[in-house]
């Protein structure tokens, strides 16, 4: 709870505790009455010093065993950017606090996802930092998930386990396909996205000429202006970059239908897709959903902001976010509906 | 673990249970050396060795009970051929233990062979062997479980798979803390460890009761008995050294007893010395001083005692037998006094059971009788003529390996032909009684080592047997044991008395470990109970201050600063009232099997548990509110007694219903 609520102190020390019996312990629970009887039916005190003994070690097993656990402390990181489907490497890092007792053996899962790691020992106040690998299934915003530590040493007898619930989020890209043709829509012609960068400045001089309306204040050559007694800009090559948008259009032809989501996700993943394609060469890329318009930018930063976009956008209805007028009709990326 | 490395591991736990054996004697070298052998070669074997071929065990197994059986079989006790019948078995199904399907059985082989040879040990290097044993198996399990979580997934190198030194160690001496309260603890219904008749040991010391029934060795205990001082005499006779503890003349079953149960009478308290035996003169008697250090039920007296000072504020009681009793449990030291005549023996009168002989023993024994009194005169000869035979012709042994099945008189005279005295002893005196001479078993104490203040310090080693005899008309002591069994008179050694010698820990553990009893239990109860009664209010003042101390100091852990945590996962503790009191609406939920996320916010988490725990709602709304308003609007802290109303109504809202089953999704709590 973000408010700092606490459960009680046993489940604040073991979280999600469990404990499962492993075949040592039957081994054990069947020798053990069978010597005591020995050692009652026959009154040899060896026998009970054996018997006191090895209850004696089994005590002793569960005490040690809990206090590993309870001083053990683990935490979960992303490495690098995570895709849905793509195995994933997550850096654990585990932690003993114990001031005396090194941590050994020690079997971490994560819980509901595949992925597991043996930590051999991690020594007293000691820490230790290894990896795992997992795989997320869908794209979006998700907590890591919790991290089921097991212990079993000394003896073996119980499988003691305790869940650390993670407090990060990791922002899961969409799945990555190999998709066909990208569907690019061009709109550096469009007034309203010249300013998004359909023209670059730089660039070699072509001519000077009088300054008409529009022309950026910047390309003003002042010597000239001075010498004519009139407005002159230098005209450049541009070096015009291609303005390349992909459009998804996240509006269902209907609400609520499953089959239609999936479909929607899996557009969702070939978006990202070719958009990461395109960033991966450097090019310049520009995302629309919706009524949200990312201009395009090339690098990693313009990366992660279009792979994120894309790995939160959720699907609306039919008319709940429309493209922009300028875009209708045009090629987009969206779900009709097949004819019957 | 690889095949070879658990093949080295139970050829090393093979050789760990056979220590003990060649020791304790439970199984004797010709069936132990070769099972130490093998399992000596397969621990250094650099490749896995194959299993016997089944034809091969099948030949074998008739063998192996034909050698069980030729070295003596049941004849001995149950243990022994145990023994011999493990150690043989696992010698021949040792090679190719590490193949899974045999692991399990040669485990269990092992174990009883373990098992035989901690039950036969008595001396103090048990214990050492035991932790030695339990650190070794420590090792093993951690080794094997580790070994056993590799898998592809899961790489681990073998070198990284060793269980660390320190959690061996403290496993180990956890194990032991826990242990020795156990061991006092664990109910007892028979007699101890020494001194049964299935036992395998016996420990040296005065007993009232003899039994000759038994297996393996008697442990000499160096502890203080008793001292005496004798009045005005620096050197006595040894004869005078001999004091007697009981009288025993019932022979039953391999044993000797006082007689039928009857009631000690007390004796008189005067005041003064009180006569033992009527019409003695007091002329030439001597006087001996004697200081209990030893707790027990006997008085001991020199022969000829004729009367005695009793000790003070000591019940003593006195047998038909003659024999001085005291409570069970008298506080020692104590000491008493007697006068006696040292030409004399007294004792009762001979009786009908001083002639007493089991069937088995007279058809037995009397044709070696007749043997040994041909040509004496006079039951005086024939007498001293049986004490020479069993002087001369017989060994003296601490080792005993009396037969359950066969009178051990039987078979000391006829097989064993060693013994201890108390073999000695019962021999003759049923040697004694076949010819017609009544004959009784004596126990005490025999002999003493000289002070240098003039007084002698008896040790439980000087226990002793003897036979008392009515020859011409009085008794007389014979001593059947040869002399170097017999305990002397020894002048006090230069050595020093080093405190915890090692007679010490001996004496120490055959008192506290291997003869531990019920009564032993029932004393540190009762000393525990008396002392507490007598100290009452300093004890429960103790106690409190104690429990006040110990609440303290985890006060104090619990309020320290938490051990190492992951970055950024600190959790901030609620202090708040209202907040506690949500903390403890939250753990009630998830006790009631409501599953909560740790990111849900309070009122995602109201919102849940009103859905979950109807009877609930309006209580954990309102502290839910309570906590938005104070958190968020800087309110003030809602009224106690309104706060803890609901507390009150949310919790037993809550713990009269399980939760119901609720889908977050469609609460659409947030986070």
């Amino acid at each position: 709870m973000s408010t700092g609520l606490r459960t009680t102190s046993f489940d604040q020390a073991f979280p999600g505790f469990s404990l499962r019996p492993a075949p040592a312990l039957w081994v054990f629970l069947v020798a053990m009455p069978l010597l005591g009887v020995a050692a009652l039916n026959t009154g040899n005190n060896a026998l009970y010093l054996l018997v006191s003994l090895l209850l004696g070690v089994f005590a002793a097993s569960g005490v040690l065993s809990r206090h590993t656990l309870k001083h053990l402390r683990v935490a979960l990181q992303p490495m690098g950017d995570v895709f849905a489907g793509s195995p994933v490497r997550l850096r654990l890092w585990v932690g003993n606090g114990s001031a005396w007792l090194p941590a050994t053996g020690v079997l971490c899962r994560l819980v509901g996802m595949p992925g597991r790691v043996l930590v051999p020992l991690v020594g007293p106040r000691g820490e230790c930092t290894t990896t795992l690998t997992t795989m997320f299934g869908r794209r979006g915003m998700h907590r890591l998930p919790a991290v089921q530590v097991e212990v079993r040493l000394p003896l073996g007898f119980f499988v003691k386990t305790v869940r650390w619930p993670q407090d990060r989020d990791v922002l899961v890209y969409p799945r990555r396909v190999a998709g066909g043709l990208a569907r690019w829509l061009s709109l550096s012609d469009r007034e309203e996205y010249r300013r998004h960068g359909g023209r670059e400045r730089g660039g070699d001089v072509d001519q000077l000429r009088e300054f008409r309306t529009g022309d950026d204040r910047r390309d003003i050559h002042w010597k000239q202006t001075a010498r004519q007694q009139r407005p002159i800009v230098v005209e450049r090559r541009e070096r015009r970059r291609p303005s390349r948008y992909l459009v998804l259009d996240r509006q269902l032809p209907r609400r609520d239908d499953a089959l239609l989501a999936e479909r929607f996700e899996s557009l969702v993943s070939e978006i990202a897709s070719a958009a990461l394609a395109e960033l991966q060469r450097g090019h310049h890329v520009g995302l629309v959903v919706g009524s949200s318009v990312t201009p395009p930018a090339a690098g990693s930063t313009q990366t992660r902001l279009v792979l994120g976009q894309l790995a939160l956008v959720r699907a609306v209805g039919p008319g709940d976010d429309p493209l922009p007028p300028a875009i209708q009709g045009e090629s987009v990326y969206r779900l009709v509906e097949g004819r019957r | 673990m690889s095949e070879l490395e658990r093949q080295r591991w139970l050829a090393g736990l093979a050789l760990a249970a056979a220590v003990p054996l060649p020791i304790t004697g439970i199984a004797t070298w010709p069936f132990v050396l070769p099972y130490m052998l093998m399992a000596g070669w397969l621990l250094t074997r650099s490749r896995l060795v194959a299993a016997v071929p089944a034809w091969l065990e099948n030949i074998l197994a008739p063998l192996v009970l034909v050698a069980v059986v030729m070295a003596g079989g049941l004849q001995y006790g149950v243990l022994r051929p145990v023994a011999h019948l493990a150690v043989l078995v696992a010698t021949i199904r040792l090679p190719g233990c590490a193949s899974p399907r045999r692991t399990r059985r040669t485990l269990v082989i092992t174990a009883i062979i373990a098992i035989a040879g901690i039950a036969s040990s008595t001396h103090p290097s048990l214990l050492v062997y035991l932790l030695a044993v339990l650190a070794l198996g420590t090792v093993a399990a951690g080794r094997e479980t580790l070994l056993g979580l590799r898998t592809a997934e899961l790489p681990l190198a073998p070198r990284l798979a060793w269980p660390p030194a320190r959690l061996v160690a403290a496993t180990v001496v956890l194990a032991v803390l826990v242990a020795a309260p156990l061991f006092a603890m664990l109910p007892r219904l028979r007699s101890p460890f020494a001194g049964t008749a299935i036992g395998s040991g016996g420990t040296s010391g005065f007993r009232s009761d003899v039994t000759l029934h038994g297996i393996g060795s008697i442990k000499v205990s160096q502890e203080v008995a008793l001292t005496a001082r004798f009045a005005g005499v620096t050197a006595p006779p040894r004869e005078w050294l001999r004091l007697e503890g009981a009288t025993l003349n019932h022979y039953r079953a391999g044993g000797w007893v006082e007689g039928r149960n009857v009631e000690p009478l007390p004796l008189p308290s005067l005041g003064e010395a009180v006569p033992l035996w009527p019409g003695t003169q007091p002329a030439g008697l001597q006087r001996v001083e004697i200081t209990v250090e030893k707790p027990g039920t006997n008085l001991f007296l020199p022969p000829g005692s004729v009367s005695l000072e009793p000790p003070l504020a000591v019940e003593v009681s006195r047998t038909p037998m003659g024999v001085l009793r005291i409570r069970r449990g008298t506080p020692v030291p104590f000491s008493y006094a007697v006068s006696f005549d040292p030409r004399r023996v007294l004792a009762m009168p001979p009786e009908a059971s001083d002639l007493e002989v089991p069937r088995r023993v007279r058809e037995r024994v009397t044709p070696l009788v007749e043997d040994v009194v041909v040509g004496a005169t006079d039951p005086l000869a024939a007498a001293r003529a049986i004490e020479q035979h069993l002087q001369t012709e017989y060994t003296y042994s601490l080792r005993t390996m009396a037969s359950l099945r066969e009178d051990p008189v039987i078979w000391f005279l006829f097989r064993g032909r060693q013994g201890h005295c108390e073999f000695f002893a019962s021999a003759m005196a049923m040697m004694l009684r076949i010819e017609g001479i009544p004959a009784r078993l004596q126990v005490g104490f025999s002999g003493g080592e000289l002070q240098g203040d003039g007084s002698f310090v008896v040790r439980e080693s000087r226990a002793h047997a003897w036979v008392l005899a009515w020859v011409g008309g009085q008794w007389q002591v014979f001593d059947p044991t040869p002399l170097e069994g017999q305990p002397s008179v020894a002048q006090e050694g230069w050595r020093p008395r080093i405190p915890w010698s090692w007679d010490d820990v001996d004496a120490a553990w055959n008192r506290w470990v291997l003869t531990f009893t019920l009564f032993d239990q029932a004393e540190m109860l009762r000393t525990v109970v008396t002392w507490i009664g007598a100290n009452t209010r300093p004890v429960g003042m103790a106690a409190v201050a104690v429990a006040g101390l110990t609440l303290l100091v985890i006060a104090t852990w619990r309020r320290r600063p938490s051990s190492r945590s992951a970055p950024g996962s600190e959790r901030p503790r609620g202090t708040d009232p209202v907040v506690r009191a949500l903390e403890k609406v939250l753990a009630q939920a998830q006790r009631r099997g409501l599953e909560v996320d740790s990111s849900f916010s309070p009122q995602a988490f109201g919102r849940l548990a009103a859905a979950a725990f109807p009877v609930a709602r309006e209580a954990v709304a309102w502290l839910v509110e309570a906590h938005e308003r104070r958190r968020y609007a800087g309110g003030p802290s809602p009224g106690r007694r309104e706060l803890r109303r609901n507390l009150a109504v949310a919790l037993k809202g809550m713990q009269q219903a399980s939760a119901r089953q609720v889908d977050i999704q469609q609460l659409g709590a947030g986070r």
